[in-house]
């Protein structure tokens, strides 16, 4: 909440005044009444937002409220990991019944649409040999008014790369959170509840090196790391959080394509 | 809170990325709303002033009529001459070649107010 603070400024000052209170006073961030002042300010901020506020800023409020309600337990730990587990795995499986629902992911077109339209995957598109001035044609068939003629430059511009490469992520994606949700809401002794850690550090560690979303990924990591059994897990998660740092600070597939930004 | 996502969309055309249904990257988002003055002489475009920016990207998310008819009468508020306003929300989704297939989401009408009135 420090590294990526939230709400717009009614909200903030107070969200960043409570977080830094929350690691500098003893005692604070294993209160539960820290973490219910949390979870208001955050459900505040999505209903203040209402309807726009992204799905992370959902997942916040309610985590903060499973915080919140673990370290009120007798046994805050082992709470937590139920409440952080429970919360990926139906976070995870409602994106991916969306993706399977959506008339427009499965084949393709979401990836081949966003490949163009969306920034955060203007050097993907680079990389896979669409220039700029095929990025701007495809870009003004895309998003040209509905009611307007199209400008005669516009015509949709792809590689087969790129076309390759929306199949190709649309179902890896789609795949991934598939078995993040299972393995998360899988019993722990069962064979998918033993891949929990390694599914979400895989799909932190690739989803947000293209797509870089950096306050879900480091909120996902969060939570995996409150459920981690193992030290030296653990030390993983700090790792892809260190990552995801990285790829918002770096624009690593613009260097690899030549790109200087 | 996931109920309440997927009633929203099927009733209301909530934007399936929002809402808390974590539809996000899940379907193409492309929505946008127009506005037209509607006078004697016919119907013209009219561009959004920018105080209305968040009240149209509210809209486009989730199309409510009564979003719409407030957006068209803080437009007809300061349109001399004019007869009506009308907003619209349009999606435009595309075929198996990235053809365009837009289509009308919803729409509202409010009447201009005679002037002095």
């Amino acid at each position: 909440m420090l590294l990526a603070p939230i709400g717009s400024w009614l909200v903030r000052p107070a969200v960043l005044v409570l977080s830094v209170a929350g690691l500098l006073a003893a005692g604070w961030a294993a209160s539960p009444r820290f973490w219910a002042a949390l979870s208001a300010l955050a459900a505040l901020r999505v209903a203040l937002d209402w309807p726009m506020s992204d799905n992370h800023g959902y997942l916040l409020a309610i985590w903060c409220a499973a915080l919140a309600v673990a370290f009120a337990d007798p046994r805050p730990r082992a709470r937590l990991a139920q409440h952080a587990r429970l919360l990926i795995g139906l976070a995870f499986a409602l994106a991916t019944l969306q993706k399977v629902w959506a008339p427009d992911y499965l084949d393709g077109t979401f990836f081949r649409w966003a490949f163009a339209v969306d920034p955060r995957f203007e050097d993907l598109g680079a990389l896979l040999g669409r220039g700029e001035e095929a990025l701007e044609r495809t870009r003004l068939w895309l998003t040209a008014p509905p009611h307007e003629p199209l400008p005669p430059d516009a015509a949709f511009v792809e590689t087969p790369a790129l076309r390759a490469a929306a199949h190709g992520f649309g179902w890896a994606t789609v795949l991934l959170e598939g078995v993040v949700a299972l393995a998360f809401l899988a019993p722990s002794a069962l064979g998918p509840g033993r891949l929990r850690d390694a599914a979400l550090l895989v799909f932190c560690a690739a989803t947000y090196a293209i797509a870089p979303v950096a306050g879900f990924g480091w909120l996902l990591l969060a939570m995996g790391v409150a459920q981690c059994e193992s030290a030296r897990r653990r030390l993983l998660y700090l790792a892809v959080f260190a990552l995801v740092v990285i790829y918002r600070e770096v624009p690593w597939l613009a260097l690899l394509g030549g790109r200087w930004p | 809170m996931a109920a309440m996502h997927f009633a929203l969309v099927r009733c209301c055309q909530l934007h399936p990325w929002l809402g808390g249904g974590f539809g996000m990257f899940s379907t193409v988002d492309e929505r946008r709303l127009l506005a037209w003055r509607i006078g004697p002489e016919g119907e013209e475009p009219l561009a959004l002033p920018y105080e209305l920016e968040d009240a149209a990207e509210r809209a486009e998310a989730l199309p409510g009529e009564r979003r719409l008819r407030a957006i068209a009468a803080a437009l007809a508020a300061d349109l001399p001459g004019a007869q009506a306003v009308r907003v619209e929300v349009w999606e435009t989704r595309f075929g198996p070649e990235m053809e365009r297939e837009p289509h009308r989401l919803r729409a509202a009408l409010v009447g201009v107010p005679p002037a002095g009135s």
